[in-house]
């Protein structure tokens, strides 16, 4: 595994802080342990989920996959507010990342750090002090003053433009702004011009697609409705099938999202999401005692951790009840 | 390109080291994140206790909507383990749910060992030691646990003896 890969993904352990891990893991899926996307609530049990993760779920099973209760698609809404509150955790928890994780802290020291640290956000705090990105700079090269956090932009722009006070020359500031704001427009059309329009489109949050009685189809009405969205129609009745069975699930959890994609890009993750499932299925281990034999050295360092970990748990006698499921009489009747 | 099953195992494997359950170890083969060694310490007051059982699991890119197959490689004599290692485990089968990580498979595996379930048996002459002669049972349990303890290869011999036993 490339040890990138371990340090980009985020986990509540991050934090030194056990209220903090509380808080990070609330705003997490339980089936994918990311920070949810495009939460939606499952109206029979109030447990929610990222509406992907549990679009792809149901099919297998029909129920909660935390309390089990039977549920279907058709229970399944947008969770706006928590949406909101997940996009708020997760701009905060950048500043609060930035806190040395070696000691322990009092949480009054953390929010006091993180008070201090978020200042440079814009409308989290309201304070009148003076902030460093607010510092005007007189810029090298025609000498008008500039916003030290956009002198960048002034510079590649020409010289024209993220003014911090307005030249008497060019005219009033409200000129200026409706300026931009004209020209924001008309350059978000020209981004629209260039792409393919279908594939720009960005659907309707109510135009959720209904499932489909698969059995009844020809393969050429397959055909038509996959076409119908410009999917390709590759592939036998049972891979043209899974394909639209995967579309709907991506373009309904789509339409869950505060701010919906474009159809381009939901054809680019169903293209990924197919790459994935045709990948070949790793060779199983035939010679197990070979297989053994030859992880002996890493079979030596995990038995070496759990002995470690069952040390360390004998001596804190905290009792984890995490998800952990329970081991029950209901055990499968299978022998 | 790192895919949904692939990121939720780097997460997996983040979580059972930074906060790992007493007496379990896991990790990705260096080389295929998709295969998986693990050791289970047998649990303190049973027979299995001191015993270190080496554990398989496989996953696909199903994964976390399909569970992952788990194989004990140390040989085991126990109620709900079949003679070539796999498991007769509700969660790892019907009561699968998607929220179970590494962490919770091999917690309950755990706990499987010391609480087995003698009515639905993989192994039935461990079933009925189990029920009916306890102290063969926790006899033909502990040879299991000394023989964990080999490195692979030293146990040919001890295996032959067992074996001869078990018959």
């Amino acid at each position: 595994m490339d040890p990138h890969e371990l340090a980009d993904v985020t986990d509540p352990s991050d934090f030194p802080l056990e209220v903090l891990k509380k808080l990070d893991s609330t705003f997490r899926c339980t089936i994918c342990k990311e920070f949810f996307e495009a939460p939606v609530l499952l109206t029979q049990c109030g447990h929610t989920f990222c509406s992907l993760c549990i679009r792809n779920q149901l099919p297998n099973k029909p129920e909660c996959p935390l309390c089990k209760k039977a549920t279907k698609e058709t229970h399944l809404v947008r969770n706006v507010m928590f949406g909101e509150a997940i996009d708020t955790w997760c701009k905060a928890r950048e500043d609060i990342e930035s806190i040395p994780s070696t000691s322990k802290r009092k949480l009054d020291d953390v929010i006091c750090i993180y008070n201090s640290t978020s200042e440079a956000e814009e409308d989290i705090s309201s304070k009148p002090k003076k902030r460093k990105t607010k510092e005007e700079v007189s810029c090298p090269i025609c000498f008008r003053h500039v916003l030290m956090s956009s002198i960048n932009s002034h510079i590649d722009n020409g010289c024209k433009g993220y003014l911090a006070r307005e030249d008497p020359k060019l005219g009033g500031s409200d000129k200026l702004k409706s300026k931009a704001a004209w020209n924001s427009i008309f350059k978000q059309d020209k981004r629209k011009i260039y792409n393919s329009p279908q594939d720009s489109e960005i659907p309707d949050h109510d135009s959720k697609l209904p499932k489909v009685s698969y059995g009844t189809l020809t393969l050429s009405g397959l055909k038509t409705l996959l076409s119908d969205f410009g999917l390709s129609t590759t592939g036998d009745k049972d891979a043209l099938i899974a394909r639209h069975e995967r579309w709907i699930a991506i373009y309904n959890a789509n339409l869950d999202r505060a701010h919906p994609k474009s159809l381009g890009e939901l054809k680019t993750r169903l293209e990924e999401v197919e790459e994935t499932v045709n990948r070949p299925a790793p060779k199983r281990i035939s010679d197990e005692k070979d297989w053994t034999k030859k992880n002996q050295d890493q079979f030596k360092s995990l038995i070496e951790q759990a002995g470690n970990g069952a040390k360390r748990k004998r001596g804190d006698d905290e009792s984890n009840n995490q998800n952990i499921p329970e081991s029950s009489s209901e055990r499968s009747e299978r022998t | 390109m790192s895919t949904a099953c692939r990121r939720r195992l780097i997460r997996d494997f983040k979580h059972l080291s930074s906060d790992p359950p007493g007496g379990i170890s896991g990790a990705p083969c260096a080389d295929n994140i998709m295969l998986w060694n693990a050791v289970i310490f047998g649990p303190a007051d049973t027979p299995f206790e001191d015993g270190t059982f080496k554990l398989l699991l496989t996953f696909d890119e199903s994964y976390p909507n399909k569970p992952p197959q788990v194989k004990f490689l140390s040989r085991m004599f126990h109620p709900n383990v079949y003679a070539t290692g796999e498991l007769c485990l509700d969660i790892l089968q019907n009561r699968w749910s998607p929220t179970y990580d590494v962490a919770a498979i091999l917690t309950s595996i755990q706990s499987l060992l010391h609480d087995p379930n003698p009515n639905s048996p993989a192994n039935a002459e461990a079933a009925q030691l189990y029920r009916e002669n306890m102290k063969e049972y926790i006899r033909r349990v502990k040879q299991t646990v000394e023989e964990s303890w080999l490195d692979p290869g030293e146990d040919q011999e001890d295996t032959a003896s067992s074996t001869g036993d078990a018959n």
